[in-house]
Formats: C-alpha cells, structure tokens, sequence
C-alpha cells in the first residue's frame, strides 16, 4: 500500500505543485510510525497536536491550516508518518516542509480545480444516502447527503470514482476527465448484492464465486428470470439459460415440461429434473416459492457439476434459493400486485355454418339428420372466455440484532380462458434465522404452506377435440333446455361437457425446513437441514345425470385423496483454507431421506336422485346391484434413500481451479443386488486471464478455459417396488356362486434393477472483452447415458409375467451452447444490457438390446388416425434420434372419374409406388425428425431514466412437428356430422375421403418460429426519503406478445421432452396472449 | 451405525413373496388366477377371430374406421402374415400366459399338505393347461411343451406330441376330477370336461396327426352321455333361454363354461359388435354403446331356413327391428331402423362397407346372447360355453358316419334328431355330413367352434363372399395360423409354419 501511495506522490508531484521537502532528514519521518484514534481528528490542527504529542516533532501551520476538516483521516488507524503526511498534503492541497523536527505546513498557492458532483440512487432510482464516493487517484472520499448528492473538488485531471455501500455492489466509472472550474457530473446506480447474485454461484452444498466455476451452471438472479404473469419455475425459467428446453400450453393447471440437454431416458416418469430449494431436494409436487420469494436460480447442467446430487442428477438439478432476510440493520416491506387479462392468441379456424353447409352440399351429401338448425354457431366462442387473473403479494422482512426474517403471502387467481377452468392458490412463507454465540451459531427455519383449487377439464382431450368439431349448425340446447349431442356418433357438445360435470382438485402442502449452520474451528463449517414436505390432494368430480360421453350411470361421482410426503436428513461439513497462494476447499456429508407416496383412496357411486348434491353426498347414489364401487390404484409406498458424499477444491493462484466430488448413493428401489452405485466428478478451469503473460494484452477482460466430466444417475419416477416380485388382481373367477379376486405375479423381479446411468463430458470457454461489456461463453457437451430402462417383453415360459424391467439401452446427447451478453450502450442515463443464449443438441438412440434382452422390433409410437389401430407415426430405432417421424408419405389425391369434388388420398407404399390402401408399418417411411436444431432465447434490457424497458423473444428453429391435432380434424368421411378445418375448402382435399385423417407427412410441417415472449415497461417513482417509501414501480407486461411461424397449429411450441417429442395430438389447450398491468411498492 | 445405511423398507400395500400365498384361501386365490386368464381372450380376441376366419360372419370397414391396417379383412381372406397383430397372432400369448399361470400354481398347490382337495385343484389345473395345449395344437400345429415353471423350452414340439401330452394328462386326470355337474363345479372342469375335451381331440385327430380315432371319439361322447342317467347333464328345453344373459349353472347342457358377468370377469362382448348403433339407444334404457361392426354373412343366414319352426332362426336382428313388444317399429331420428340383408361394399379393396348410418345397419346381426339392460359397459353377463351336450350328441353322430361303431342304440340321424327337435324343427329322416355340418353350424353358431368344423370337414377354404370379387386364399397350409412374428423375434429357435 504505502509502495503504491509513494507512487501516485510521484505521479502527482508535478500536477498538483504540492511539495513534502525530501531531504535526507525524510528518510527518519518514514521510520516513524503514529495511531490516529477516531475521536480526536476533527480538523488537522487537532491532528497535528496529536502527532506532536507521539513524535516530538514541532508542528508550524497558520490558523486556517489548523481549521481544515479532517475528512477521511479518521480511520487511519496505525499509519506511517511519511506516508500520512503525504496524503495530508495531496489531499488538503498544503506544502509540507521538514527542517530538523520542525514541521512546516502551509497552504500552496491556490491553483483552480474542478468539481466533481453527481447523485447515487438504488437501481429502482431511489436516491441512497451515505454511500462513500471515492476517487480513486487520490484516495479521497466523500459520503453522499440525504438526497444522494456529493461533490468533490479535485485538481484538473482524469479520475476513477467508486461508490461503495453497505448490502449493495460497488460500482467503478473510469475515465472521469475534470476540467478547471468546471463541474463534471457522475451519477451512480447501485444494484443491490441480493439482487446481483451472479458473482455467487450456488452448487450444491455450498457456494462459489463464478469465476472459480469449472463445470456448467447457468445462474439466474431475479432480475434475469421472466416477468408478466408467471406463476410456476418453468415458466420463470423460459428461453434464459442455453439448453435449457421448456415448453407450456395454456393450461392454468398444467406444468411446463423441462428438458436440459435433450432426453436421456424412456421412462414418462424420468424426465424431471431435481430441484433443490434452499439446499433441500424437494419432492416431486413437493410446494414451491411464490416467484416474488425467489432470489436466484441456478442450473447445474453438466455431470462435473451435478454429480454431487447423484442417482437423481441426471436430467439436471436447478437449485433455488429464496430470500432469507437481509444482512445488517433494517426492515422492509415489498407489495406486488398485478392482474392480468389473457385473450386466445390463435384460434383453429373451422368451417362456419354456410361454409359447412355449402361444402357437405357441393358434395351432394346432406347433413346429417336433425343437425341444421339454421343457425352459425362457433363453438371456440361458446367454450372460451377472455380470462381476467390477479395476484397480490405481500412481504416483509429484515434484521436486528443477531435475528433476521422474511415473511411473504402470495395470492393469485387465474382463470383460464376456457370457461370453468382455471386456480386459485395461496401461498405463505416465513423464515427466521438467529445468530448466537458471537455469530458463530445460525440456527434458522423456513415454513412454506400454500393451498390450490383447481378446476380442471373434465375429459380434457375429448373436450378439445368436440370443441372444434360439434357442427356449427347446431343450437346449443333445444326449445326445452336440453343439449343437442348423439353419443351413438360420438358427437359430443362442448358446452354440455363444461356446464354437466363439476370437478374440483385441491393440494394441500406444506415444506418446513430447519437449518443450522456451526463455525467449528476457523475455515471448518457444519451445515444441517432437516425437512418435511407433505402434500395432499383433494378430488371431486360429478358427471350428471345427462352428461353423455361416457356413458354415465344416471349421475357419476367420484372422489379421491392422496397424500406424499418427504423427510430429508442433509448434514455436511466444509472447510475452506488459504495457504500462501493455494486456496483449499473440502466438504462431506451424508443424507437420508425417505418418501412416501400414494397413500390414499378412493370412492365411486352412481344412479343418483339429483344432480344438486355433486360429489358431496356420495351416499345419495343408488348403485344397480353389482355395481363395483372403482377404489382406483392407491397403495402406500416407501422409498428411502441414503447418501454419503464429497467434494474437494483447489485453487491455484486464481489460474489453476481443480474440483473433484464423490457420492455413494443407496436406494430402496433398486434391486437386492444393485442398491449402492457411486457417481464420481472431476473438473478443472484454467484462468488464462490470470497468467502473467496476459498482463500486457487489452483484448480479454476474461478468458477461462474449463473441462469436466462425471457420473450421474437416473432413478427419479420410480415405483419404490420396482425391482420385486409382486403380485396383484387379476380380475375375478368364479366359485361356487360367487366371484372371487384372483391373484397373478403382476411384476417379475429384478434383483439386478438399478439407475440409469449418464455420463457427460463437458468443455467450455469464457470470454470477457470491451471492460466486461460483451462477454462470450460457449460449451461443448457429450452425454452418454446406459443401463436405460425399458420393460421388455420375455417368454412366459421362463418368467411369471410376460415382461422385465431392466437396465439395457444407450442413448447419446451432445451439443454445443453458447451464451453472448453484451452492454452496446452505458450512459448515465441510458443502458441497454443484451443477452442471447443458443443451444444445439444432437440425440441418438445408441442401443435397445444386449445379450439377454431384446426389443421385438422398434419401439412405435406417436399417434395413429381413425382406422389406423395399431398404427404408429414415430418410431424409437437404434441409430436414430427420439422423435424419429417414421409414418405414411402423403402422394396427394385422387378424384373419382368425373368428379372435382369426390375421391381420395394417395400414399407411396414401401416401394415408392402409389397407392390408395397403404398398409400401417410396412409402408411408412422415414420423415425427418421433430428435434430442433437451434433453441434460442434473446433478451434485452433497455433502461432510460425512470424507464425500463424488458424483451425476451424466444426461438426454435429447424424442427418438424407432427400436427396430429389437424390430421384428427381432417376427417372428410365424417363431415356430414363433424365440422372440418376451414383450410379443407382451398386444399383439394376430396369429400368422402377416408383417409383424410390418417397420420403423414402431409400433417408433418415445419415449426420454426421466433416468439416474443414477454415485452416488459416499468416506471419507477423517485421519492424522497422522509417519505417512508423505498419505491414504487408501475409495469406492464404483454405475454407471448407475439408468433412469428408458418405452422398450422395453435401454437409451434409443442412438448419436446419425452420420448414422444414435437407431436401436437388433440389436447393442446389454447396459449393465451397475456396483457399484466402491476405495481411494486418498498418500503 | 447400521441405521445410517439401511435401506431395508417396510412394504405394506404389495402382496410379495414374503406373505403370499400361504393360506388355503391364498391358493384357492393364486388358481383362481388360471381361469381368469383364460377368460381374458377366450370370449374376446379368440371368439373374434375364429368367427371371421370361418363362414358365419365378416367385419368390415366403415370409412377409415375398423379397418385397423387390415387386420379383420386378413381374417376373412386369409391373407394374414406373421406380422398380424392380435388376430390371429395374439392368441399364442394368451395361451402361453394361461399354461404359465398353471405352471407356476402348479408349484405353489405341489408345496402344499395333500388333501383330495389338492388333488382335485391339481386334476383341474392339468386339464385346463390341457385345454391350452389342444388350442396351440388346433391353432398353431406344433409348439414348445412347457410343463413346469421356468423351464427355457426354446424349440416347438411336433403336433403329435401336443396331442399325445393331451391325451395323457386329461385321460390320467379324469378320475380325480369332480363327477358332478352344478354350482360346485360351474366354470372349472368336471370329469365330464375331460371326457369332451377327449372327444374333440379324437374327432380331429385325422387332422392333428393323420390318424383317424373315431372310435375313440364315440367312446368319450358315450362317456359323457352316461352322466344323462344321473340327470348331470341334459338337453337344456329352450334354446333361446340358453343364452340368454341369466344363464349359468341352472344349464344343465353346459359342460364347460365361461361364466362371464358384466361386473366381474368381463371379456366377452358379442353385442358390442353385432348390434345396430342406434338400436339400444331406440329401445331404451341400455347403458352402454354399440359399434355395429360385425355382420352375418348372408349365407349363413340361409342355413336356418331351412326349416321355418326353427326357433334358432330367432336369434337374428333382420330387416325392420321392433320395439320389446314386437310390433312397434324401432326408429332413430325419425329414421326406421332396419338391417338390410346385403353387405355391398363401397371400396372392395379396404373391405369399406361406408361409412353412413344407413351403411353401419348393413348386414343381418346375431342377437344370440341376448344382453341384460344393466349391463353398464359393453360385457355381458352372458356365460359362454366352451362345451354343451348338444355338440357331444351331434359329435357321436358325426363320428358314427364317420366310421366308428355305433353303440346304445344310438343313430347319427336319432342323435341329431334330438337336437333339432329342441329348437322345434321337423325330424330328419337321414343325414350326411354335408347336413350335419350345416346343423351343427345352426346349432353351434357364434360359439367359437365353427373354424374347428370347417377345417375338420375340408371347408374352411370355400368360398362364401359372392358378393365380392376379391377372392379368398386357398391355401390349405393357412388351416394353421402362422407363429407370431414377435414370438420368433424373442424366441428365434420358434421355427415359422410352412406356406408363410
């Protein structure tokens, strides 16, 4: 430091005019040391008594001299006196002579300086006081006032100032060019350290600084996460982090599905990703954090990265983190509310009724008997609704003494746009955390309840489906009420299916999470969790009397309850040291968890007297005799898991960054044999940034270079009794009068059952140029994953049921990611900030089969049109990716001889040759894939002012779609009492057709597109402290503002997680288009 | 320190082998298990697929529905391949699962302590596995012997020795089978199960192996017969009531049947496919749906004009349908609903009948098992029976005039006399067998047998289609039906019958 000081003396000799006489006796001032205590340097005649009173030097200086205030001396502490004095004469612009021990000290000639003035505000504009504004050069601070101002007067030159203040980041403006007697205004914006979680990254059992990182984890504060009405993980997280694939429908009580780096598995029930709240992996339907309650969210990606969370790390972990109370002195209180009105984005055109008519006419058929009213009916309109929702959320928080706590209420209620669907769901959240023995002990719990009711669709695909082919020509109901529909011909009528069911589902759930954290010895840490989540649900639902679809026993009620829940033991120590330029870090742990699931019942009765009494009075129904009450599939089971893990870290000199972890995981599901697997990682970084030989390069402000591999496992979604034998009903016999429930082997046993096994590599570069403002990352990952498992069917000579669980498949993803984030423009009062994160990722099915287990032939899925049974559109090969479109190819039409109007589709058979009649299977050919190419998301931030300005467009391109929803509308041979597609009439498509429907290329189209997603604008009210108000923002937010694509659909964003990936097939519930208005209020 | 890695949970919802079966009860439930299975397919995919493969009905196409890849119309033109899929391939699996189940009770009844109750249950289950085995030898020829639980038996077995394993397990078995015939013994074999199963082995031995054993044959039909005399089995006196949806044990001439019921084993679904869609809906007060698919064929329907009193004829949905009362026109939508006896075609070549309403009402329906109005999905309560003493009556007549030796006095022409008497018809002064085929094809319509009589009497390969210019495949190797495909691609020793 003082090395440094001498220097910046040097530097500022000639500019300034400031003199220290040098003459030899100097060198004795640099060999005294003296204390500056805080209380007794309020101006520097005080000062220099006090160093006279240490020194025995004599001090000279005139009166004025004397009365200068001693800024910024006061912390001085034990300094040298040389060295002080030095700063006492740059600083206070005074000469500073030496003759013998006689001190002289006067006022230099008086040079004209410029004034460097600005304000500080928080980055919702709040003005901050108190915040210390340094310059840099000359190591002078000043604190702002109550409104955020400060000045400092400066000698002409080029500065660097910081602004520095408690629980907010510090903030550096370079080249600050002050001029004589000019003013040169600088204003700072602070972001909150809460709020700029980026350079924390949290991984799992533990944190780390981003820049020590050398796996892949994609880390989102709150500000990086999307805005409008978000209501779920998911939806917060779309289009934000490279290769992270989510997509949603509209459903209000649908679940957006998540895929990180494509599907590594066959299993529906193995998809999901773990998510980790606040360290503690919660349970799937386990409560989540109202949005506003989450901080950051932080992806683990790669196995070097996930391997810590082991037989459940495969499909990737996000860990989130919630707000926990704030650090240092003070309370707060935040308010959201916004209410938001959602219309329907894109509509299937259907015939209307004069289309309709005219089209059955000019094929000389009739509609069908009894079904023209005269009248035009649209169905779309009848069912949906613009749909109005609300969320309103409260919090407080803040810190005394050794406590702090947060405490927030979240309600919201969302309608869905059609009719009687739709949420409403209270969630509530406290946690209080106390330090105890000199803030060696924190012991703190979190308490986090919420409770949903949800109106579901009954019979949602059947639903949809009528929604858009009950023929427009129709009334809704007849002269008495009663709804037009014929079950015989499976014509239902939407309206009906809406108004004649009542459904209600209700989740009760409740997370408790107690922590406690202990400093041992210095650098050695122990950290403890112990959690309990439990959910129920609720269910009702009432099929009245007329309902029709499936033919309901004169009223249907149904009820049903089930209960999960989740206790997990988590307990690790960690230690962290320096030595010299070696930075050590280790942890150990071992957890415990047991879940139980499916413990519930349920109950049926029907012939009911009255549709008044719904569900409610089951005991109301009449049940015909033998009526068999359905008890549904409820059974208790238990599932434990026992873990015992590690991780160690090296830090060489901030260049050499090594990490290696080790989990040993057992399970309860697994086979006798195969309980206990290990899941080992190994990464390292090299921070070339940091060698010497970058010293002299200005092109790279950060250039890292990271490897990783590791082991992660699969096992999430399992039946606990996977691996045993088992026996269950096999239906009744009959004995002696009566029927008796038989008992069959339902399940063989495999004591060799175990996880599904992903390895990854992962390599990746980091980048920084331009000061930070445009940074590069990209990554290359492979993933192989093994033992995948499949039930494959054996001989029922050898085994008691005709088909094994077992680990025998491969299925490879590799890819590459990138993410670029560049600031083009930074003034005082205008900043665009820009992020764009691309992902590809390449999928291949490697192998089905080894030496004991087989697939028959493909696995077929996907699909099939009417007349298709046993039909399949996809197909699942070895050597192939998911997704592989492998179905009919469409040859066009033909018409009947002299006719325009009358005829029928044509396909190629197997051989290329045209034909009629295809065969399913043996005449399908292989059609592409519904893989994208590219997943992409764009962000940008643009702030003005008062005004920001928030874009997300999200993209896909270079991925076919099955659109198997307008394939099953396509239905000609049933027009004369299904509504058909409007685009039936310009397409040649010939009446009488019965093949219309069947699933080809015809249906498969391309589903590009670019969404904007979210546009975002919110103002932010400046407010004078000594109003009590921290801020206050106004926003407003257009979901889905926008499609751009050449898709049919309803919508291009299909589900492509799973192994039936990019298939639109009849229950896709409208994207709504979302206009939010809402206010934020601090306090 | 143990606590800490046990993985050992309590299960207590799952029945495993560590607390089943080990009661009475438990194995009394485990065999049980033998009769479900057979049940599964035996009313449903089996009885399907026998009747559209013979001459007494056809399952078209409406538009794109129910053509399902071909797979009903293969049946019909015998044109189907090893890749067909539930029909005619499906049924290895569901014979193979129930000779399984038997295999694997088998051990569990072994293990427990001897009583006659266990040799009886054991008697029954050889028989059932019996009756396995004589259907993959009818349907597939040859095919791997499996008799005990685990045994990897990989390559087929000739047909002759399906037929001698069967000869042998139900011939030991038959006299530690129950002798009666009532509630006791409803739905399980009884000795007389054993002598029947016997005498249709005998009568098709010709077929199965070459040899002919009509005398064999008779000599099990008499067996059977001598139960007459202990009034353990009978002539049920009507016909109709037969199969009428009440039946069960109160049938005397059931030998062996499947007791479906609507509620509790359910599988068998004969309305569902034969009856008009529109018809339940116009009589009213019927819960369930019907598809209209499944039609009779033409000239089938003229085998039971042959005599006007006979009251089988009865059995058919024709022309203008009336209401319960008889003499109400049956309407839907202002629309008479009537079955029109032609089946025409709109697309021969998809087997498309149409796809209109007038087009699902073509064809004649058999209304043979005649459906309760309770019946809450499209399962009857119907039972279904595999054996009934009429086929044994009509069997000895056939095996007289065949060769063997009559005996008791009985004539091939008083024996299926006796038969049509019941159903009100004019006794016959001679017989044939052309004519004892078409009686036993109006005597034993829709019971899943017909496919056995056509191929035993050299006619499963003529052709009945007159009103379509498709023609049928006449190859004789089609009289067995191919080894699955996905049989052989999990067991590749299975060797394909010859012709595929």
């Amino acid at each position: 430091m003082s090395r440094l000081l001498f220097l910046l003396v040097a530097i500022f000799w000639t500019a300034t005019g400031v003199v220290l006489a040098s003459d030899v006796m100097s060198q004795d001032l640099r060999k005294i040391d003296v204390m500056l205590s805080h209380d007794n340097n309020s101006n520097l005649g005080r000062v220099f008594q006090n160093l006279e009173q240490q020194t025995g030097l004599r001090f000279y200086y005139d009166k004025a001299v004397g009365e200068i205030p001693a800024d910024g001396l006061a912390d001085a502490g034990k300094v040298n006196l040389y060295e002080l004095l030095v700063t006492v004469s740059n600083r206070f612009n005074l000469k500073i002579t030496q003759n013998k021990n006689i001190i002289a000290v006067a006022k230099t000639r008086v040079q004209q300086t410029g004034r460097i003035t600005g304000r500080v505000t928080s980055a919702e504009g709040m003005p901050l006081a108190g915040v210390s504004v340094r310059v840099v050069e000359i190591d002078r601070t000043v604190s702002t006032d109550q409104n955020g101002n400060f000045s400092i007067n400066v000698q002409p030159a080029t500065y660097t100032l910081v602004a520095s203040y408690i629980s907010y980041l510090s903030q550096r403006m370079e080249n600050i060019r002050v001029e004589a007697g000019n003013d040169t205004p600088v204003n700072f914006q602070l972001v909150e350290e809460t709020k700029a979680l980026e350079e924390v990254v949290i991984v799992g059992y533990g944190s780390s600084s981003i820049k020590d990182i050398s796996g892949s984890i994609a880390s989102l504060t709150a500000e990086k996460i999307n805005r409008g009405p978000v209501t779920s993980v998911g939806q917060m997280l779309q289009g934000r982090a490279a290769g992270v694939v989510i997509t949603r429908d509209g459903n209000p009580n649908g679940a957006p599905s998540i895929t990180i780096r494509g599907t590594s598995t066959l299993r529906s029930g193995g998809m999901n990703v773990l998510y980790v709240v606040d360290g503690v992996p919660m349970q799937e339907g386990a409560v989540m954090p109202a949005p506003n309650d989450i901080i950051s969210v932080d992806i683990l990606k790669d196995a070097s990265a996930a391997a810590i969370y082991g037989s459940r790390a495969a499909n990737g972990v996000i860990l989130i983190t919630t707000r926990q109370g704030q650090k240092g002195e003070g309370k707060y209180v935040n308010v959201d509310s916004w209410v938001n009105v959602e219309t329907v984005a894109k509509r299937y055109e259907m015939m209307d009724a004069d289309e309709y008519r005219r089209y059955v006419q000019e094929a000389g058929a009739a509609i069908a008997e009894g079904w023209d009213h005269g009248v035009n009916t649209d169905w779309q309109k009848e069912v949906m609704r613009t749909a109005v929702s609300h969320n309103q959320y409260v919090n407080l928080g803040g810190a005394s003494g050794g406590t702090k706590y947060d405490a927030s209420l979240n309600f919201l209620s969302q309608n869905g746009l059609i009719k009687t669907s739709g949420v409403q769901r209270i969630n509530a959240r406290a946690s209080v955390d106390q330090s105890i023995l000199n803030d060696r002990v924190s012991i703190g719990f979190t308490l986090n309840g919420s409770i949903a009711d949800s109106d579901p669709i009954y019979n949602q695909g059947s639903f949809l489906k009528s929604m858009l082919t009950f023929v427009p020509t129709v009334n809704a109901t007849d002269e008495n009420g009663v709804y037009m529909q014929d079950p015989s011909r499976r014509d239902y009528n939407p309206v009906a299916m809406l108004n004649q069911v009542n459904i209600d589902s209700r989740d009760e759930k409740l997370f408790g999470n107690l922590r406690a954290k202990a400093s041992l010895v210095k650098g050695l840490d122990y950290n403890l969790h112990l959690s309990y989540q439990t959910s129920r649900n609720i269910y009702g639902s009432y099929a009245m009397k007329d309902y029709l679809p499936e033919y309901t026993q004169n009223g249907q009620a149904e009820r049903n309850t089930s209960t999960m829940n989740s206790l997990v033991f988590e307990n690790y120590f960690s230690y962290n040291t320096r030595i010299d330029r070696h930075n050590i870090g280790a942890m150990a742990g071992y957890s415990w968890q047991e879940d139980n699931t499916g413990d519930g019942f349920q109950t049926t009765n029907v012939n009911f007297v009255s549709d008044a009494t719904g569900y409610y009075n089951l005991n109301l129904g009449a049940p015909p005799a033998g009526y068999l009450v359905d008890y549904g599939d409820y059974a208790i089971k238990t599932l434990r898991m026992i873990s015992f893990y590690g991780r160690v870290n090296y830090n060489f000199d901030q260049r050499y960054i090594l990490q290696a972890s080790l989990r040993r995981d057992g399970s309860s599901a697994f086979g006798k044999d195969s309980r206990w697997g290990f899941f080992p990682s190994v990464s390292g970084a090299w921070r070339i940034i940091s060698e010497r030989f970058m010293e002299n390069q200005s092109i790279f402000d950060d250039l890292k270079l990271k490897a990783g591999w590791g082991i992660s496992g699969n096992s999430l979604g399992f039946d606990p009794m996977i691996s045993r034998l088992r026996y269950g009903t096999s239906g009744k016999f009959y004995d002696a009068g009566a029927f008796i429930t038989g008992i069959v082997p339902v399940q063989n046993e495999n004591p060799d059952l175990k996880w599904e096994k992903t390895s990854m590599i992962n390599l990746g570069l980091d980048m920084a140029f331009f000061d930070s403002r445009l940074t590069l990352g990209v990554e290359y990952y492979n993933k192989l994953t093994s033992d995948l498992i499949w039930n494959y069917s054996v001989p029922l000579t050898e085994y008691l049921y005709g088909s094994m669980t077992a680990n025998v498949g491969k299925i490879r993803n590799d890819g590459v990611e990138a993410v670029i984030t560049a600031t083009p423009v930074s003034t005082n009062t205008f900043q665009w900030n820009t992020t764009l994160t691309m992902a590809h990722n390449r999928n291949k099915v490697v192998s089905l089969s080894n030496d004991k287990f087989a697939i028959d032939n493909d696995i077929r899925r996907g699909p099939a049109g009417a007349g298709q049974s046993g039909g399949s559109s996809l197909v699942i090969r070895e050597g192939y990716p998911l997704g592989t479109l492998f179905t009919h190819k469409f040859a066009g039409f033909e018409y009947e001889e002299g006719s325009t109007t009358v005829g029928h589709s044509l396909f190629y058979d197997k051989d290329g040759n045209i034909t009629a009649t295809p065969t399913d299977v043996t005449d399908y050919h292989f059609l592409g894939n519904t893989q994208p190419k590219l997943t992409f998301g764009w962000n940008h931030n643009l702030s003005y002012r008062n005004w920001s300005l928030d874009l997300m467009f999200t993209g896909v391109l270079g991925h076919k779609v099955l659109n198997a929803t307008l394939a099953g509308l396509t239905y000609v041979s049933r027009s004369t009492h299904f509504n058909q597609p409007e685009y039936v009439l310009e397409s040649g498509q010939p009446f009488g057709d019965t093949r219309s429907q069947f699933m080809s290329d015809r249906y498969i189209e391309k589903a590009d597109h670019l969404r904007l997603q979210n546009a975002s604008l919110a103002y932010t009210f400046r407010l004078k402290p000594e109003t009590g108000v921290k801020n206050i923002s106004v926003y407003a937010n257009v979901n889905n503002a926008f499609v751009i694509t050449k898709y049919r659909g309803i919508d291009p964003e299909v589900n492509m997680s799973g192994i039936d990936p990019g298939v639109d097939n009849n229950n896709f519930y409208p994207m709504p288009r979302a206009f939010q208005i809402g206010a934020k209020l601090g306090f | 320190m143990t606590g800490c890695t046990d993985l050992d949970v309590d299960v207590l919802s799952d029945i495993t082998p560590d607390n089943f079966p080990k009661t009475e009860e438990q194995l009394k439930a485990a065999s049980g298990a033998i009769y479900t299975a057979f049940a599964s397919q035996y009313g449903g995919s089996w009885w399907l697929t026998s009747e559209i493969s013979g001459d007494a009905a056809i399952l078209p196409a409406n538009g794109g529905n129910w053509y399902d890849g071909g797979i009903y119309m293969q049946c019909t033109l015998h044109s189907w391949t090893p890749l067909t899929g539930g029909r005619p391939g499906g049924q290895w699996a569901w014979l193979y699962s129930t000779i399984n189940t038997c295999n694997s009770v088998y051990e569990l009844l072994a293990a427990a302590a001897d009583s006659e109750a266990k040799e009886t249950a054991i008697a029954e289950l050889r028989v059932m596995r019996a009756l396995c085995y004589f259907y993959l030898m009818d349907i597939y020829g040859g095919a791997p012997l499996v008799t005990k639980f685990g045994d990897a038996v990989k390559t087929r077995n000739s047909r002759q020795e399906l037929f001698d394993f069967v000869e042998k397990e139900v011939t030991e078995s038959a006299p530690l089978l129950n002798p009666e015939n009532d509630i006791t013994t409803y739905g399980r074999p009884n000795q007389m199960t054993a002598y029947t199963l016997l005498a249709k082995l005998y009568l098709n031995a010709e077929v199965y192996t070459g040899t002919p054993m009509w005398n064999e044959a008779l000599q099990m039909c008499d067996r059977v017969m001598a139960f007459e005399a202990d009034n353990a089995v009978e002539l049920h006196a009507d016909y109709l009531d037969m199969f009428n949806y009440d039946n069960g044990p109160r049938i005397k001439e059931f030998i062996f049947a499947i007791p479906y019921d609507e509620n509790n084993l359910r599988g068998f679904t004969p309305s569902r496919f034969f009856l008009g869609r529109y018809t339940l809906q116009a009589l009213g007060g019927y819960q369930f749906g019907a598809s209209s698919c499944l039609r009779v064929i033409p000239a089938f329907y003229d085998l039971f004009t042959e005599d006007p009193n006979d009251v089988r004829e009865k059995t058919f949905m024709k022309e203008q349908l009336y209401a319960e009362d008889g003499v109400t026109p049956l309407t839907f939508a202002g629309n008479r609903l009537s079955h029109p006896k032609a089946i025409t075609f709109v697309n021969e070549s998809t087997f498309d009948v149409g796809d209109t309403d007038a087009d699902f009402y073509k064809g004649y329906r058999s209304n043979k098992f005649t459906v309760s109005k309770s019946q809450p999905t499209n399962n009857h309560s119907n039972d279904l029976p595999v054996f009934r003493y009429a086929d044994v009556l009509l069997m000895k007549a056939e095996a007289i005039l065949r060769g063997a030796a009559p005996t008791n006095g009985d004539t091939p022409v008083s024996l299926v006399n006796r038969v049509r008497e019941r159903s009100g018809c004019a006794p016959w002064t001679s017989v044939d067998l052309n004519r004892l085929l078409d009686e036993r094809g109006r005597e034993l319509c829709y019971e899943a047998w017909r496919r056995n009589d056509l191929i035993r009497f050299g006619k499963y390969e003529d052709d009945f289609m007159a009103f379509n210019t498709i023609r049928k495949n006449t190859d004789p190797a089609y009289r067995l039906f191919p080894i699955p495909q996905t049989e052989i691609d999990k067991n590749p020793e299975l060797t394909q019958n010859p012709g595929y």
